[in-house]
């Protein structure tokens, strides 16, 4: 859909934060005004979801990811999980994307980490605190970065953070 | 001076006030982190709403509700929902909402939850309640630094619903569309017409007569400190262990 229209909006400043939402008068009632959103049409969609199978169907927590996977040219996907079954064949836990709609998957548990991935993980609050305060300062992120982020692999950054308890 | 009662907390006060505006046979919703709304519909649903049926946004908890929260949406959309509540970290005399920042938009000096929402059911829920628990001049405004959804729409926009009412811990306000503000109609128990207009950074009306808003009855506080305050403190466990139901 290249656009669609939406209730309400109108008096509120989000107009001037989107100079692409237009204001039409409603073919169907008319006197009437009403806002057109466009779509949105991202190059890459990076998710992060719960499992892919052998073929590339990703199993997802929400039925959204299932929408920015469709909307997007390029879509890469870390899992929690590889499986051995077809999850188009047993959707059980979440919602598929399907094959045709994923570019790459990656094999990345607590990839969402210090966000959650629920119900295998919760926020990690401890973790998130430490990056609050860093974000407070060019000078104390950058001393973050280069704890956790710069020079390390994703396997030395998952051994830094499970250590520490949630 | 601030209310204060040994009989009843402000929360049942509240609860007892906002269980006279449901409407029995209406469907009426509840936002997340919403206690004392909640408290108040389910109130009416013991007593003068018996048939009315509650969408409590965020839960799927079916001693609750028979739908899902999730629902809401689509009943306000289709004209559906009678009553709902909304609040904001801002709001002014006009019933603008702020939920998105605070200070300039670009660099924010607090960047809020935002809209969840807020934006089509301000619109299209025939009556919404404004309320918070925080009666201060920080959060009653003169005008809003960004409006998240506005309290009125000139005729050329579809809306069929919109503000009606404030319920504050201070005081109880109509919201009179035609005059795009606020009129008091009545002070808690304690509090003076003085300490509503300290407490309130826009101009709003005040009647030569401003009588104290109704104390809950004897029944109001049983019911809520039994059958209601059981199903809150599945849903706000924290409400219930730091005294919201008195008793």
């Amino acid at each position: 859909m290249p656009f669609i229209p939406s209730r309400g909006v109108i008096g509120a400043d989000f107009l001037d934060l989107h100079p692409d939402w237009k204001i039409i008068e409603d073919p169907y009632s008319p006197g009437e005004d009403i806002v057109l959103v466009p779509a949105t049409k991202p190059d890459f969609a990076l998710i992060h979801a719960y499992k892919a199978d052998k073929t590339g169907n990703v199993l997802a927590p929400g039925y959204d990811d299932r929408m920015v996977a469709q909307a997007s040219d390029k879509v890469i996907v870390t899992v929690e999980e590889i499986v051995d079954y077809d999850l188009a064949e047993d959707p059980r836990g979440g919602y598929v994307i399907p094959w045709p709609f994923v570019n790459t998957v990656v094999l990345s548990p607590n990839a969402a980490h210090p966000g959650a991935m629920e119900p295998v993980y919760d926020v990690d609050q401890n973790h998130l605190g430490e990056y609050i305060a860093a974000a407070k300062s060019p000078e104390a992120y950058k001393e973050y970065l280069n704890k956790y982020v710069i020079g390390h692999t994703e396997a030395e950054y998952q051994e830094m953070v499970l250590a520490v308890s949630r | 001076m601030p209310f204060t009662s040994d009989d009843f907390t402000i929360g049942e006060l509240m609860a007892a006030r906002i269980s006279k505006e449901v409407r029995d046979e209406t469907y009426v919703g509840t936002g997340a982190a919403s206690p004392v709304p909640m408290s108040g519909v389910l109130l009416a649903q013991y007593t003068t709403a018996p048939d009315m049926i509650y969408v409590a946004i965020g839960s799927d908890d079916p001693a609750l509700s028979p739908i899902s929260g999730k629902e809401t949406f689509d009943i306000a959309q289709r004209g559906k929902l009678d009553l709902f509540f909304l609040g904001g970290a801002q709001m002014d005399g006009h019933g603008n909402i702020n939920l998105t920042t605070i200070g300039d938009h670009d660099r924010p000096d607090v960047r809020l939850p935002g809209a969840a929402g807020s934006g089509m059911l301000y619109f299209m829920t025939q009556r919404i309640i404004l309320f918070r628990m925080e009666h201060t001049p920080r959060v009653f405004v003169e005008d809003v630094d960004f409006i998240t959804t506005p309290g009125t729409s000139d005729e050329r926009v579809h809306r069929p619903g919109g503000p009606t009412m404030l319920i504050t811990n201070l005081c109880v306000m109509k919201f009179l569309k035609e005059r795009k503000g606020f009129e008091l109609e009545s002070v808690h128990p304690g509090v003076s017409v003085e300490e509503v207009v300290e407490n309130t950074g826009f101009k709003f009306d005040i009647p030569s007569d401003v009588p104290e808003t109704a104390l809950p009855t004897d029944e109001e506080l049983t019911i809520l400190r039994s059958s209601v305050k059981e199903k809150i403190s599945v849903a706000y466990p924290g409400f219930v262990e730091s005294g919201g139901f008195g008793g």
